[in-house]
């Protein structure tokens, strides 16, 4: 029982992490219908910077230095490269989306190039204040990291709903996702909009490679990228333009893959690495279901 | 490009069926004088080199791979994939050791060893596109990095006469007569590492051990390995599968905590170690630890996973330390080169151990007068006994499907050695390593 | 870049589409914006001008049909593999470009096609403690079968893809590819396991495509298996060509392109929306297939790391780089994204800025990667519509051309 329940417990903690990323993709989806593929490159990034700079820096100013790189260039790669594309209406229809989100994979497979080059084999420390404590919660014992991790991604969640719901930005985000034509007519300037979906959402990437990299896993990787992956099926689970989705989905990804791999013995019928697979074969299940996963809006046209 | 395309389709149709007849026939003939006036098959046929204009003083058939006075091998490394950091060193490690071959005499007193290298990224398509460029200009393989790589390529090296030296030690692997296991392999390497740890008294018999492992070749016939030992000491093993790529461990720990594990195997990368090492700390399950295979970096010494290391970690290799003597040479030249504070990985000197095997087939294969590539393989065949002088177990090359040693090497890590480790038992035999036999 | 579709002279035995202006089957461009019917109807393609395509082609078909003749073995390899780049980004360009579905699940399907052709061609077998099993089909039966298992994988895919639309399509095919691996990973008996299998050769009717049996050297030169298997490519990458632009062109073609660019309007008239959906994924999953059996054989083997994620994104940029829906782009795009890191790799000692791998600096490996991530962004922002595209624009300006000069002609006289 305390084996299932250090399970959970971890993989909500993970999954809260994983809710940060897919939050990322979500609000770059709401207002640019752009799945964005450079996310988990953005994750890798800011992990480098932050890793680089903690030695000269100390923790604190290094972590914020990231977050403010990553946010910074993420605004950069949307006014220099989509909002030129957007702008120039050289692409109309399926294919503009379908040029957005492949120009997104150049940046991804750039950024990765060069980031995997620098770090190597190596495995760079963040070192994070808390290292490798662990607090016992009666049977349970989940690491520090685990629980920062929960309690900021809860709070930041929580803190971009408010933002989402009440700030002038974000009515002027949902009304440019409801209805782009009319929040343009209304004087809702598209293009601000857009760029501050972009920050957040390249500062999210930042606060998550903090915990990501964090223990109990041994540093950062240029496999940091592949959570990203992850974090796909816990966007689309959710819905992709859902942002309280992006919680559910995240922590359902979290708990199910920390499940999979604990009980990996118990499942071995179902192959070795069922853990990896898990997430997308819960992915493809529920989007059976419900083709707009479980919180998205559904198209509704009839014919 | 496509539009053009409609154009051409419209006036073909418009054509008569009679042209259309001789615009094929003409294609035909065009295309047919295009290959008769090649040259490619003229150069094509001198391929094996020319050893007759050699000056070949010892009356040694020589073949491909040879040319003049300079014998080519091939190393199929990894040098920006999963195992670079090991690739770097591997390949530092022959560049130096067969200077040093070359500056005393070379090959047979008169060859001199060149090597030629590609970088697969531990991708085996890659690995298999370079062998067919590198396999007409090589004599053997002096590395081929990669279970994956190892499998793919396993016919081609009996079709090509090619001997291979894998940096890979599945049993499998030796199946093939022409590949050159150095060390032994992961399962018996597994059940060495459990009988030291039994000897030393850091675990009992009737222990229940928890095996965290790749699922794949590497790990599973490791998994084999620790299972014999449990059944023959009466212990239980819980098997924790996970991927390559799992940087987060403590889902398995978690499981193997509920479990009441007293000791964990693990069969993966050294992230993984650090990994597992740190969830357990996390855990609080501070039993002791055995890895096998590439499971350490001094690298790792600088990260959480310290303390963890220095008190409850061993690692069982195939070959000896870099804290051995033989081995202070080779640690200097390394530092020459990297800075001199760098520490070498264990994989440096798998590098010489190698390095060393190769030297000797190819001898072997000249004291019988025969360097073709043939020669090679029946060389490598011939080889039932052979001493590295302690840098690898006695190696049996001449009967396939076996481990060629059963010695392996423990060590555990160390802050003060200057590489980091230190080697608690070379060339150690268990007594269950000694009665283990493959079970197929 | 003519010469690159050697299939084009059997579309001379196509019944003509009269409902079709032919120049629509360059439908590169989504969505293009001009409309451009009639543009041969001017005198102006009269006389000498009439034969200038065929020669060209002819002249084309002739050195691809010489060249094993005169190149080494690595290009006659590269030029393997790229004929199996081309099959793939074929089928992946009728099914993004064709019919406006966004796949990352390709990879996937080529895995079906290699995995199924080596398992039901190779003979079971015991490698060590491994055994692994094996119908022994001729190759050829093989080929056709694990075409047809791909197909099948389509077809069982398509309730969901009939489903789900843009980016959610996109993510629930890449769960395809990690299902995919990890389903490769786990059937050992069949796959091999994460280690792999090795593939069978290919053969037809006794025929060999290895180095010898029967050893052939035509005007003295041995037709080994690089040299047998790049007619192999060849053939197979025209035929798939051919048939693609018949299928483009044919009903269920015009369906899809009208269920790409609307919907409602589509089922409107009548189009069975998720029926063709499901008939592209079909066909998409097929070329698929075939891609995967000939990049097996090129291989030499199978194995997971074969047919990870990133083979779906290259993929998708060579469709991206070469016009999506365009089938003449998607060779070109296959060109250059298959052959980039290879030629690289093999000139990479001459080349000044690249240095060993792993050795800090940028590697030919990372150069290449470099170089095609920057394309796919180039291209997006200046070229949005890929080579189709510029092939489109210069086609344009000549007809403009020839326009004002005939207004000139008609002016003056």
């Amino acid at each position: 029982m305390s084996t299932f329940l250090s399970l959970l417990i971890n993989g909500v903690a993970q999954g809260a992490v994983y809710a940060l990323i897919a939050l990322g993709f979500v609000i770059i989806f709401k207002v640019s219908e752009v799945l964005n593929f450079a996310h988990g490159s953005l994750l890798l990034l800011g992990g480098y910077v932050i890793a680089r700079l903690v030695p000269e820096t100390g923790f604190a100013a290094a972590v914020a230095i990231g977050i403010a790189g990553v946010a910074a260039l993420s605004v950069a790669m949307e006014r220099t490269l989509f909002a030129r594309v957007t702008r120039s209406g050289a692409v109309v229809g399926p294919a503009y989306l379908a040029a957005l989100t492949i120009m997104t994979l150049g940046l991804d497979i750039i950024i990765v190039t060069d980031i995997s080059r620098r770090l190597g084999p190596s495995v760079l420390s963040l070192e994070q204040p808390w290292g490798i404590d662990a607090v016992s919660l009666g049977p349970v014992t989940i690491a520090t990291n685990r629980l920062l991790a929960l309690g900021v991604g809860v709070v930041l969640i929580l803190a971009f709903f408010a933002v989402f719901r009440f700030s002038d930005w974000g009515v002027a985000l949902r009304a440019c996702a409801e209805d782009p034509q009319t929040a343009a007519l209304m004087g809702i300037r598209r293009g601000r909009v857009s760029a501050i979906a972009w920050l957040i959402a390249g500062a999210l990437a930042a606060v998550a490679v903090v915990f990501l990299t964090g223990s109990p896993t041994p540093g950062l990787e240029a496999s940091v990228r592949t959570v990203a992956f992850a974090a796909f099926p816990a966007a689309i689970i959710g819905g992709l333009d859902s942002t309280s989705g992006a919680l559910a989905g995240g922590l359902i990804v979290g708990i199910v893959e920390s499940l999979a791999s604990g009980y990996a013995n118990e499942l071995s019928f179902l192959g070795g690495n069922f853990g990896a697979a898990v997430p997308y074969v819960v992915m493809l299940l529920i989007l059976l279901v419900r083709p707009a996963g479980l919180f998205g809006t559904r198209e509704l046209t009839r014919v | 490009m496509s539009g053009a395309l409609p154009d051409h389709a419209a006036a073909a149709r418009r054509r008569r069926p009679a042209g259309r007849a001789a615009f094929a026939v003409g294609l035909a003939a065009v295309t047919m004088l295009a290959a008769a006036c090649s040259s490619k098959g003229d150069d094509d046929s001198s391929a094996p080199a020319s050893s007759g204009s050699a000056p070949a003083p010892a009356a040694v058939e020589t073949g491909r791979g040879i040319s003049g006075n300079t014998l080519t091998l091939g190393l199929l490394n990894d040098l920006t994939g999963f195992f670079a950091a090991s690739g770097k060193d591997l390949a530092l490690a022959y560049d130096l050791f067969w200077e040093d071959y070359n500056a005393q005499g070379g090959i047979c007193g008169q060859y001199t060893v060149e090597l030629e290298s590609a970088d697969h990224g531990y991708n085996p398509q890659n690995a298999v596109t370079q062998y067919a460029e590198m396999k007409d200009d090589v004599v053997a393989l002096q590395m081929l990095l990669g279970s994956p790589m190892a499998a793919a390529l396993s016919e081609d090296l009996i079709a090509d006469d090619m001997v291979a030296i894998p940096l890979a030690w599945s049993q499998s692997l030796t199946d093939n007569p022409n590949i050159a296991t150095v060390g032994s392999t992961y399962d018996v390497e597994s059940i060495n590492g459990l009988d030291y740890l039994l000897e030393e008294g850091i675990i009992d018999e009737g222990v229940k051990i928890g095996h965290i492992f790749h699922d794949s070749e590497y790990g599973q016939n490791a998994n084999a390995g620790v299972r014999y030992w449990a059944e023959q000491t009466g212990s239980t093993v819980v098997n924790q599968p996970i991927s390559a790529l799992q940087a987060d461990l403590s889902s398995p720990v978690t499981a193997l905590k509920g479990e009441g594990v007293q000791l964990i195997v693990i069969t993966g990368t050294p992230a993984q170690t650090a990994a597992l090492i740190t969830a357990t700390e996390t855990q609080d399950l501070r039993v002791p630890i055995l890895g096998n295979g590439p499971t350490y970096t001094p690298d790792l010494l600088n990260g959480d996973a310290r303390d963890g290391l220095l008190t409850r970690f061993h690692f069982a290799g195939p070959n000896a330390g870099l804290d051995s003597e033989d081995a202070a040479d080779a640690l200097a030249a390394y530092r020459e080169s990297q800075g001199a504070d760098a520490i070498p990985t264990p994989a440096f000197s798998t590098g010489f151990a190698t390095a060393t095997v190769m030297a000797e087939i190819l001898e072997a294969a000249c004291a019988a007068g025969d360097l073709t590539p043939a020669g090679v393989v029946a060389a490598k065949k011939s080889l039932d006994a052979l001493d590295t002088g302690g840098r690898t177990g006695v190696l049996d090359l001449a009967t396939p499907g076996i481990s060629p040693t059963k010695q392996s090497f423990i060590a555990k890590p160390d802050a003060d050695s200057p590489v980091r480790a230190v080697t608690v038992a070379e060339l150690y035999e268990g007594p269950h390593a000694t009665t283990y036999t493959r079970s197929s | 870049m003519s010469e690159s579709e050697p299939g084009r002279p059997t579309l001379a035995a196509e019944p003509p589409q009269p409902a079709q202006p032919p120049a629509a089957s360059a439908p590169a461009a989504p969505s293009a914006p001009e409309p451009r019917a009639g543009r041969r109807a001017g005198p102006a393609r009269g006389g000498w001008r009439r034969w200038v395509k065929p020669l060209a082609f002819a002249a084309g078909a002739v050195v691809l049909l010489a060249l094993p003749f005169y190149l080494e073995e690595f290009w006659l390899r590269l030029g393997f593999s790229v004929s199996t780049a081309i099959i793939g980004a074929i089928g992946l360009t009728i099914l993004v470009g064709g019919a406006g579905q966004l796949s990352l699940g390709h990879a996937f399907f080529l895995a079906v096609g290699a995995i199924g052709y080596t398992w039901l061609a190779s003979e079971p077998s015991t490698l060590g403690t491994r055994s692994l099993s094996g119908l022994g089909l001729p190759p050829l039966l093989a080929m056709v079968l694990a075409v047809g298992l791909a197909g099948l994988a389509g077809l069982l895919f398509s309730p969901v893809a009939g489903r789900l639309k843009g980016i959610y399509l996109g993510i629930a095919s890449l769960g395809l590819v990690f299902v995919g691996q990890h389903v490769l990973t786990s059937a050992t008996p069949i796959t091999g396991g994460f280690f792999g299998r090795r593939t069978p050769e290919f053969s037809l009717f006794g025929f060999t495509f290895d180095d010898d049996d029967p050893e052939i050297a035509p005007f003295g030169i041995p037709f080994e298996r690089a040299e047998r298997l790049w007619y192999l490519g060849l053939v197979l990458a025209a035929l798939a060509t051919w048939f693609a632009y018949g299928f483009l062109r044919s009903r269920p073609g015009r369906a899809l392109r009208a269920v790409r660019d609307g919907e409602i309007v589509a089922a409107v008239n009548g189009v069975d929306v998720t029926g063709y959906r499901a008939r592209a994924f079909l066909v998409s999953s097929m070329y698929a297939g075939l891609a995967g059996v000939l990049y097996a054989l090129s291989i030499g083997s199978i194995a997971p790391e074969s047919f990870t994620f990133e083979v779906s994104i290259m993929y998708l940029a060579i469709i991206l780089l070469g016009g999506l829906g365009s089938v003449g782009g998607a060779i070109v795009g296959a060109l250059f994204v298959a052959a980039l890191p290879l030629v690289l790799d093999h000139y990479s000692d001459g080349l000044p800025f690249l240095s060993a791998p792993g050795s800090g600096g940028v590697s030919y490996a990372e150069a290449a990667r470099y170089v095609y991530g920057g394309a796919v962004i180039l291209f997006v922002l200046f070229q949005p519509y890929g080579v189709a595209g510029i092939a489109h624009a210069v086609r344009r300006r000549r007809q403009a051309a020839a326009f004002k000069k005939l207004a000139a002609a008609g002016g003056s006289g």
